[in-house]
């Protein structure tokens, strides 16, 4: 027979209540909620009439939907990829310089405080910089370079790219400050034994420090990832899905579809394909996370 | 315990040269925003993006803060700084003080189903917030709260939760359990050790918290975007300034309302400087 | 005066019992040193007796009193832990003092409880300054000052000196049995160093695998080991192990080790002698050595290497298919590869069973 619980964990688990009921409403149940949204006929205001996959197949059959999932791919690939390599050798760079006893406190300030900044201002400022008559475009042309092209944002076939470049800006630091904590975390007899073998710090990084980083990119991959999943702002700031819909994105669709458009169960039914989108990254991740450290 | 300082290499200035360029990238848009806010919109129009002011004028930053149309109203972004604070402050501390105490419970108190619990606090961590706009608007309405800054200060504790207990607990899981068993065996009960024994060591990871709940409230769009009503947060009406705007751009005021709103949060990440990239690294699901 | 007294406890986390129906009594004033491997449970009895997990089964009582529902401060038990539980906010006297505040204890009665437990652990200098300003070994004297002051009715150590070097070991061995005669409660002391336990307990416990496999005096434990185990873990260094078979000379049992026949003078046998069947002699190290007046010749052996302790000499010896350790004097004058002739105290073998490893 197991004995009662001790009163201390009575207590822990009262203390656990509010957790738990925000989860369990504000998460899990309002999801449920949105789940059943999605099978009703609801436009304007929310009806209790069931219509089955209905609402799905719209939005599945819809050409724009189907087009802001892949602009959401393009321009997630691209603005994950950039991060977290020029946070990798942001960090690379950083470490080294730091073994050599160089001070490079000034640097992590310069690099992370786009992370401080918010999406939507990230986008406004790059919307700016990318002004194509105003922007950096102009000014650069004025030093002479006649032929430079900065105009990307408002040409259908790039304006992914340089929205995933202002994201990149944004999100770059938080790559940085997950890779240089690995960085730091190796232990530093293998470097001294690096030395003494005589194994240049390039070999070093190349064959034996940045493959003991895999647990760092999976995170950086995943933190940056869920950025992307909601990345909503920045294209509201900058494009607000154009020009056309070549940067709509599936937030905006449902946001649009729910709130401007006044189609609920169509908006509710692509918020729910954008969150089993979402589900697919996190599972893998979540079994790794939970199988590697079991809490104390 | 590093390695002694080593001799300065050619190979070295080349590295130094290219985080500087680097460095540049990243300080760009800050500068620009600085000499943009700073300019009358004639040196604007005419001149470099890139050059600084020639003739400093703080005219744009006082009409952002306070003349600068939006829709029908030209109060400047005055009223949004007060609507966002208001919001801000007391969801930074309910979201906080919920992760405090869950993050602390969850690990040092063997709960039956503490694994499950964190399972789902993670998922929560990803959940896009598309997914609950709907039913959280239909909430908000039933309670009479839609639109208020009381709505909004719910919203956010709400789901900011995830983040505060997913800090907390990876911070407290680094704490010895001998530290809460020995105050066990000396009397203390679950309120006496958070208070007289966890909370004392707590204070980096409480300021890591805030300052990350603070930087992400006051940067919220989206909810505020939905659920803010007439009298809507800064980061609201800032994109209207800019994007929603009819007649002439004013290019010099809507860099100065940007400099504005990204102000506080700037700020913040100044004062909790280290904690702060700190902060990030143990928001990851360790 | 009271007694702590641990009756048939049951603990699983998950699939893995930790402990498997484990009885022990400590009577008032007693210290026990509960010694195993890592991973044997003892730490988890210790939590179960200080109340930090919850049983499946058993009870636990002090001075007569069921305390098994109770939560860990209502026991009136202390702990002295591994090292790392002193309060890293506080200082030495707040650590020492805090179990009082929260209990109640009158401001001045607790200062002077403190004055007095940190003359005693001669911590009176250190009173202002936090763990990390301290060493190991002062650490753990405000450690055992916290646990001190309580005036408990049981000591509960879980590994106290185990992050601590040699010598300081050896001292705050002396602290401890110095406080505890003082106070006369029970204690039980865990530890994975059997010297340690063999120090200081009055008696020693041996565990593994969630059961206590013998409980006597160190002296009894050390020279009667109830199991092969036992035998092998208590003492440094091991008991030598050796296969050999029962044989009944002229009606006298006695040994069959190769081409030896090895009398067994005195033995005190646990179950009726079977003639035949196969046994694992154990025999200390001191036991075995050059002949002298009263030992058994085992016949010249090979002297594989040579480990001196200072005191005196471990040799390592080949005999036949085994390899024995022998302790000889201090300065042996033999080496490696020399073949010297080697004799043992047989009065003082154990015999086990190979197949149960219980003592026959």
């Amino acid at each position: 027979m197991r004995r009662r619980l001790v009163s201390g964990r009575v207590a822990a688990a009262l203390a656990l209540a509010p957790a738990a009921l925000l989860l369990g409403v504000a998460f899990y149940g309002f999801l449920g909620w949105t789940a059943a949204i999605s099978l009703t006929s609801s436009r304007l205001l929310p009806r209790a009439d069931f219509v089955g996959a209905a609402n799905y197949a719209a939005v599945m059959g819809d050409r724009r939907f189907v087009e802001s999932f892949g602009n959401l791919l393009v321009f997630g690939v691209a603005l994950v990829a950039t991060a977290a390599l020029a946070g990798l050798a942001l960090a690379v760079v950083l470490d080294w310089l730091d073994r050599r006893g160089r001070r490079t406190g000034l640097a992590e300030t310069v690099f992370l405080y786009p992370v401080a900044v918010s999406w939507l201002v990230t986008g406004l400022v790059w919307q700016w910089i990318l002004n194509p008559s105003l922007g950096l475009e102009r000014s650069v042309r004025a030093w002479g370079i006649e032929t430079f092209a900065f105009d990307h944002l408002v040409r259908p076939g790039t304006a992914l790219y340089a929205l995933a470049l202002a994201g990149a800006w944004h999100v770059a630091g938080m790559a940085l400050a997950v890779f240089s904590a690995g960085l730091r975390g190796v232990d530093p007899d293998l470097w001294r034994a690096a030395r003494v073998e005589g194994v240049g710090a390039h070999r070093v990084y190349l064959h034996v420090v940045l493959p003991m980083l895999g647990p760092h990119a999976m995170t950086v991959l995943l933190l940056l990832a869920f950025g992307v999943a909601r990345a909503f702002d920045l294209v509201v700031a900058m494009t607000g899905g154009g020009p056309g819909y070549a940067t709509d994105m599936p937030a905006l669709y449902v946001y649009d579809h729910m709130f401007a458009r006044g189609h609920l169960a169509v908006g509710a039914a692509a918020a729910v394909v954008l969150t089993l989108a979402a589900a697919a990254i996190v599972v893998p991740y979540l079994s790794l996370a939970l199988t590697r450290r079991r809490p104390a | 315990m590093r390695a002694r300082r080593a001799r300065f290499s050619a190979g070295e200035a080349l590295v130094w040269a290219a985080l500087g360029l680097a460095g540049l990238v990243f300080l760009l848009p800050l500068y620009v925003v600085i000499v943009t806010a700073l300019k009358p919109l004639a040196a604007i129009v005419d001149g470099s993006m890139l050059a600084p002011p020639r003739d400093w004028t703080i005219a744009p930053l006082a009409k952002a803060w306070s003349g600068a149309c939006i829709g029908a109203s030209c109060e400047g972004l005055r009223g949004g700084f007060l609507t966002s604070l208001r919001i801000t402050l007391p969801a930074v501390a309910g979201s906080v003080a919920i992760g405090l105490v869950s993050g602390y419970a969850l690990t040092q108190w063997r709960l039956p189903g503490a694994r499950l619990a964190f399972a789902l606090v993670i998922v929560a961590n990803v959940l896009p917030y598309q997914a609950v706009l709907l039913p959280v608007a239909l909430t908000l309405r039933r309670l009479g709260l839609f639109g208020t800054v009381e709505g909004l200060v719910l919203v956010h504790i709400a789901y900011g939760m995830p983040y505060t207990v997913l800090l907390f607990r990876n911070f407290f899981i680094g704490v010895p359990p001998e530290i809460v068993a020995a105050a066990r065996v000396d009397g203390a009960g679950f309120w006496g050790i958070l208070i007289h024994v966890l909370l004392p060591l707590s204070w980096p990871i409480l300021a890591v918290a805030v300052a990350l709940q603070f930087t992400a409230i006051w940067n919220d769009y989206l909810f505020s975007l939905v659920f803010g009503g007439p009298n809507p947060p800064v980061t609201v009406r800032l994109n209207n300034l800019i994007n929603d705007g009819v007649g002439t751009k004013e290019y010099n005021v809507n860099m100065a309302g940007v400099l504005l709103v990204a102000a506080p949060a700037l700020l913040v990440y100044w004062l909790a400087g280290r904690w702060f990239v700190r902060g990030l690294t143990l928001g990851g699901a360790r | 005066m009271k007694d702590l007294s641990l009756a048939d406890l049951r603990l699983a986390y998950g699939s893995v019992t930790a402990l498997d129906g484990v009885s022990l009594e400590i009577a008032p004033g007693e210290l026990v040193a509960l010694v195993g491997p890592s991973g044997c449970g003892k730490s988890s009895l210790l939590a179960a007796a200080a109340g930090l997990v919850d049983l499946d089964g058993g009870r636990v009582s002090i001075g007569g009193r069921d305390v098994t529902g109770l939560e860990p401060g209502e026991r009136n038990v202390s702990v002295v832990f591994q090292g790392l539980a002193l309060y890293p906010t506080m200082s030495a006297a707040r650590n020492v003092t805090f179990g009082m505040r929260m209990r109640g204890v009158p401001r001045a009665e607790a200062q002077a409880r403190l004055i007095e437990a940190a003359r005693l652990l001669r911590i009176e200098d250190i009173l202002d300054r936090r763990p990390a300003q301290l060493s190991g070994g002062q650490r753990q004297r405000v450690a055992i000052a916290r646990a001190l002051v309580r005036d408990p009715d049981a000591f509960l150590f879980d590994e106290p000196l185990s992050s601590l070097d040699a010598a300081l070991r050896a001292d705050l061995r002396d602290e401890i049995r110095r406080v505890h005669a003082r106070t006369q409660a029970c204690a039980l002391y865990v530890t994975h160093d059997q010297a340690e336990a063999m120090a200081l307990g009055d008696r020693l416990a041996v565990m593994r695998a969630g059961r206590i496999l013998q409980v006597g005096t160190p002296r009894e434990v050390y020279n009667r080991p109830q199991t092969a185990f036992v035998a092998g873990f208590v003492g440094a260094p091991r008991m030598n192990l050796v296969p050999a078979r029962l044989v009944a000379e002229a009606g006298v049992p006695a040994l069959e080790l190769g081409d030896h026949r090895l009398p067994l003078p005195g033995y005190a046998w646990s179950e009726p002698p079977e003639p035949g069947r196969p046994v694992v002699l154990g025999l200390r190290a001191e036991d075995i050595g050059r002949p002298r007046l009263g030992s058994h010749s085992l016949g010249a052996m090979r002297v594989v290497s040579l480990e001196p302790t200072g005191a005196d000499t471990l040799a390592r010896l080949a005999w036949g298919e085994a390899a024995i350790v022998a302790r000889l004097e201090r300065d042996p004058g033999v080496g490696a590869g020399d073949l010297v002739e080697i004799a043992a105290d047989l009065s003082r073998a154990s015999l086990f069973c190979p197949r149960t490893e219980r003592r026959l």
